[in-house]
């Protein structure tokens, strides 16, 4: 079974597994519904409209098109409720928590390896394939994909070794050029599809009047505060902030600042300068382990996606611990970090926070005089 | 392939190909002009306009030709004259939309999906000549609604009576007492493309469609010749025998599985089975079904075909997703029903033991 977005990623996915001799079933996640049209209550079902994100209409009926182009079966699968509680429910608490959360790691986490993988099981599919950059080796083991540029893995962690040993990612050897290739040589009408990188269930990237709509009663707005506790400003949503964001925020200090912290029972967002930011460990949660390294090896760990790599060793027991062996700036709560092996992944878990700041080097109180 | 899709079209019957076939290749003149190449065209019109007024029970002068029955359905809402428009819940979103769009009361439905007579009789007492559009038999549970019932209601209030008869035909005799009557052609084993609207003696229809004198200036545009002679025959051959005893036999195989069945205790299409597995959504089971090559349906799909929550089962007061429609009709033989069985013996089981070996919800 192959999941089919209606990007070219995933119909070439679909292409290339008819090609190898596979026998292919198309499916296509319905994750959450399109935004209303103007007539909506006279005319049902879904707007006529365009949609440029995944997910829409469009899109579904482009993989379509590619699918009766390989003459396979295709599938719509209603996902909305688990979608709701896994993806959008989540994005939600999570910002009211202060923190940053990362809707695409659970859509294919929950989504995609755990309730689709489930429904191609049950109809007898052998594997599920994915347009993600990534390899999965037999043993079974997670590996980024050739192009490193591309590469997806971040997003993949949470899959489970059952969940890897069904999955195939017949792209993770390829570049993105070269599947546009593959989708012209094959004349699929996504060939020159654009990328789509934005939260799919937010068409206009407002997450902040996302919130807002889905939580009407919810108490945003709130003070911004500098690391002496001295308020600077105001702000109308705590949950329009990011660690390490400096846009936006509309103080005036004479010096560049970025927010440090957030707190969510406040309402405070609290800024500093660019110092301030560093950590030299990090305190996670929920950890998923395909091999847990030994306290002493040096492994590779990401904390963004397309971040770079930074060297650390994972310490503790129950509750795992990572250690930095170089500083992370902005390290951001409600985001992942990712471990690697070399292409490996070894694990992943979902950041509390960043620890052991570096001391300021400048009193804050002093920053303060400087900024006035 | 197994085709249990009869609710959303039939193969059409070889009646049908041979009289209409002729219609595409050689006798393809425009039965509205005046010369010789018209006339063989015209004539089969006229003759399927008479099948089809046989079938409705009303004058040849009073059918009305459309592209389908979704033209048909909207010409009676918007063409007939009426003050007040009540529609059942359970209506095809044909006749549904458009009575939304134009100001239309809801009569409520029971839990088995036939109409409230007690809530119609209440709707037809305030003041207004009313339309009331109720279906022969609803397209997704098979529910046979009671027309006679409702129309000696709306006849009593002096209102006007449309039936959707459109999943009616080549399976049942048309209903006796209507003002307007919803035909389809492809349904039935004839052709897509070819659907009528049947009116009562005299009843006047403004037209919604302008631009042409056909159809007594009632529907503009040419006649699809073919497909209009594909209704004629359609409705004027019997129906085949059997087709019930094979739809229980499917029913008891589906109920061994422990499949919930809709609406058991009305009456229902002698095709028509539609069912629900508790745990499993519909739209998971037509899945397996079609890769089994058992062609089956969740009743209600959205343009993305994706299977929408069903406003039908709503409106019953049920579960409004998770239902699967199996429709059986002319072609389908007992052989077929057996491998059918077995298929849907095969998915549920499959089913289940994959939700047991894994902790996740399936």
């Amino acid at each position: 079974m192959v999941a089919m977005s209606g990007g070219v990623d995933s119909s070439v996915t679909a292409g290339l597994l008819v090609e190898a001799g596979y026998e292919v079933i198309g499916v296509h996640m319905k994750l959450h519904s399109a935004p209303a049209a103007p007539d909506a209550g006279v005319v049902t079902g879904p707007p006529a409209g365009a949609s440029k994100t995944c997910c829409g209409l469009d899109d579904a009926l482009d993989a379509r098109r590619v699918a009766d182009r390989l003459g396979i079966p295709f599938h719509v699968m209603d996902l909305r409720e688990a979608f709701q509680k896994a993806v959008i429910d989540d994005l939600v608490d999570t910002y009211m928590g202060g923190a940053t959360p990362n809707p695409c790691i659970q859509c294919n986490g929950v989504l995609k390896f755990r309730v689709l993988l489930s429904r191609a099981m049950a109809l007898g599919a052998s594997k599920l394939a994915t347009g993600h950059y990534a390899r999965v080796t037999s043993e079974p083991a997670l590996r980024t994909a050739v192009d490193g540029d591309k590469d997806q893995t971040y997003f993949l962690f949470p899959m489970t070794p059952a969940a890897l040993s069904r999955t195939l990612f017949p792209l993770g050897g390829l570049s993105k050029s070269e599947v546009r290739e593959h989708a012209r040589r094959m004349g699929l009408s996504t060939a020159e599809k654009p990328e789509s990188q934005e939260i799919c269930f937010i068409p206009d990237q407002d997450h902040a009047g996302f919130i807002a709509r889905s939580r009407p009663a919810a108490e945003g707005a709130g003070e911004i505060v500098d690391e002496a506790g001295c308020v600077v400003g105001k702000h109308d949503g705590y949950w329009r902030f990011t660690v390490g964001q400096r846009r936006g925020l509309n103080v005036a200090l004479g010096r560049r600042v970025y927010v440090q912290r957030i707190e969510p029972s406040t309402r405070r967002v609290v800024i500093s300068g660019p110092d301030a930011l560093w950590s030299s460990g990090i305190e996670a949660t929920r950890w998923v382990w395909h091999e847990r390294p030994a306290p002493d090896e040096v492994v590779q760990v990401r904390i963004r996606h397309q971040g770079g790599l930074l060297p650390a060793r994972v310490t503790g027991g129950e509750a795992p611990e990572i250690v930095l062996l170089e500083d992370a700036w902005a390290v951001a709560p409600g985001q992942a970090v990712v471990v690697y092996r070399g292409d490996r992944v070894l694990g992943g878990a979902w950041i509390r926070r960043g620890k052991g700041s570096r001391p300021v080097a400048v009193p804050a109180r002093m920053k303060r005089l400087e900024g006035a | 392939m197994i085709y249990l899709d009869y609710n959303a079209t039939s193969p059409p019957r070889p009646e049908v190909l041979e009289r209409a076939v002729p219609f595409i290749t050689e006798q393809w003149g425009n039965p509205s002009s005046t010369h010789g190449m018209a006339r063989g065209p015209a004539a089969a019109v006229t003759r399927a306009r008479d099948e089809v007024a046989a079938w409705c029970g009303c004058l040849p002068r009073d059918v009305v030709f459309t592209a389908g029955a979704t033209e048909a359905n909207h010409l009676a809402l918007r063409g007939l004259a009426w003050e007040r428009l009540l529609v059942s819940a359970v209506e095809h979103p044909s006749v549904l939309a458009p009575a939304l769009a134009l100001g239309a009361t809801i009569i409520p439905v029971t839990a088995d999906g036939v109409v409230d007579l007690t809530a119609l009789e209440a709707l037809l007492a305030q003041p207004g000549r009313a339309l009331v559009s109720v279906m022969a038999a609803n397209n997704e549970t098979g529910a046979l609604q009671p027309i006679d019932a409702v129309a000696a209601l709306v006849r009593g209030a002096g209102g006007l009576l449309h039936v959707d008869a459109a999943q009616l035909g080549g399976r049942l005799a048309a209903p006796t007492t209507w003002d307007a009557l919803t035909v389809s052609g492809h349904k039935a084993g004839g052709l897509k493309g070819a659907g009528a609207l049947a009116l009562g003696p005299g009843l006047a229809l403004r037209p919604q469609q302008l631009g042409g004198s056909q159809e007594r200036g009632r529907r503009a545009g040419t006649v699809d010749v073919p497909a209009v002679v594909g209704l004629g025959c359609a409705l004027s051959l019997p129906a085949t025998p059997g087709v019930e005893a094979l739809r229980d036999r499917l029913q008891q195989a589906a109920t061994i599985l422990g499949a919930r069945i809709t609406s058991t205790a009305v009456e229902r299409l002698p095709n028509t089975l539609h069912l629900s597995f508790p745990g499993i959504p519909g739209e998971a089971v037509v899945a397996g079904l079609d890769l089994e090559g058992v062609c089956g349906s969740t009743g209600s799909a959205c343009a993305s075909g994706a299977s929408e929550p069903s406003h039908v089962l709503e409106a019953m007061g049920g579960d409004p997703s998770g239902g699967v429609r199996l429709s059986l009709g002319w072609k389908t033989t007992s052989e077929e029903i057996e491998e059918a069985c077995g298929a849907l013996t095969d998915v549920i089981t499959r089913h289940r033991q994959v939700a047991e070996e894994l902790s996740w919800s399936v």
